[in-house]
């Protein structure tokens, strides 16, 4: 009877959502995230075809033109699709834009591991022929 | 008399609201691995002021198919047969670090790879060449 007298009473009353748990698990996901967030933006652009080789020794990537070739062979530079007959011309085009002496030297490979040293001998002789000598092959931060 | 109500709350809306769109903008932007670059100089380099200066007689790490030689002097100095049908990448280790130890430690080193070899292999011996101490790395093209 006591029960139901109490239950009756409180019908007007505000009900309040306890939500501190939520504001919890937010807060704690957004410091995380914004722990591992990557501002430089290289990674996002590779593609479900490109499993990069792991390395323990590797330095940091820096910004700079981006080559990258996945397992099916398909090549893209700066994140546009291009043919391999005419990568030189293109990366020709993509070095007069961007003469500099040094740091323009340098060009990022982003290349499947399975690809063989054929086809990587075929790219880099082509950067060389432009004017990038300088080579940084993007590799994945060894976990162990 | 009237009760009176302390009953205090924080509208909590707005921080909810903008900590759920950060949370999902984070989680689209995510890069769930960390990936960093391994410089190296290819042959043709060497003619520049940049590059770095070439010794007279470089080690040089031929990987093959049948396995890795290490060539001291222009002369092949050790080879490491494959072990169970893979390369024996530890032994290199072991060795590129005593070399980079040794009586004349040197700064250079170059890779000359065979054309049927996968990137990753090469990938792991520049990595080790980088672990031993070499500073700088020529990736050469096989002759």
């Amino acid at each position: 009877m006591r029960l139901f007298k109490k239950a009756a009473s409180s019908r007007a009353s505000l009900v309040h959502l306890n939500v501190t748990a939520l504001v919890d698990v937010m807060t704690v996901l957004v410091i995380f995230l914004m722990m591992q967030f990557n501002a430089s933006g290289e990674m996002l652009l590779v593609s479900p075809d490109l499993k990069m080789p792991e390395a323990k020794n590797g330095q940091d990537v820096g910004q700079t033109l981006l080559l990258s070739l996945d397992r099916k062979g398909n090549l893209y530079l700066g994140g546009r699709q291009i043919a391999i007959v005419i990568l030189s011309r293109e990366l020709g085009e993509a070095r007069k834009k961007n003469p500099g002496p040094n740091a323009a030297q340098a060009i990022n490979l982003q290349i499947d591991r399975s690809v063989d040293y054929g086809v990587l001998k075929r790219i880099l002789s082509a950067c060389e022929g432009v004017g990038y000598h300088q080579i940084r092959l993007s590799v994945a931060n060894e976990t162990h | 008399m009237g009760r009176r109500s302390y009953e205090v709350s924080v509208n909590l809306v707005p921080y909810i609201d903008l900590m759920t769109t950060i949370v999902t903008f984070l989680m689209m932007t995510a890069v769930w691995m960390q990936a960093s670059a391994l410089e190296v100089w290819s042959k043709e380099s060497e003619t520049l002021n940049a590059a770095p200066t070439l010794q007279s007689q470089p080690i040089v790490v031929g990987i093959q198919e049948n396995g890795l030689v290490v060539f001291q002097e222009g002369r092949p100095g050790k080879t490491i047969t494959k072990r169970s049908s893979a390369h024996d990448f530890e032994e290199l280790g072991v060795y590129l670090r005593a070399l980079h130890e040794g009586t004349a430690p040197s700064e250079e080193i170059h890779i000359l790879p065979d054309d049927s070899i996968q990137y990753d292999h090469i990938v792991r011996v520049i990595d080790l060449a980088r672990g031993a101490g070499f500073a700088q790395i020529v990736l050469r093209p096989s002759v």
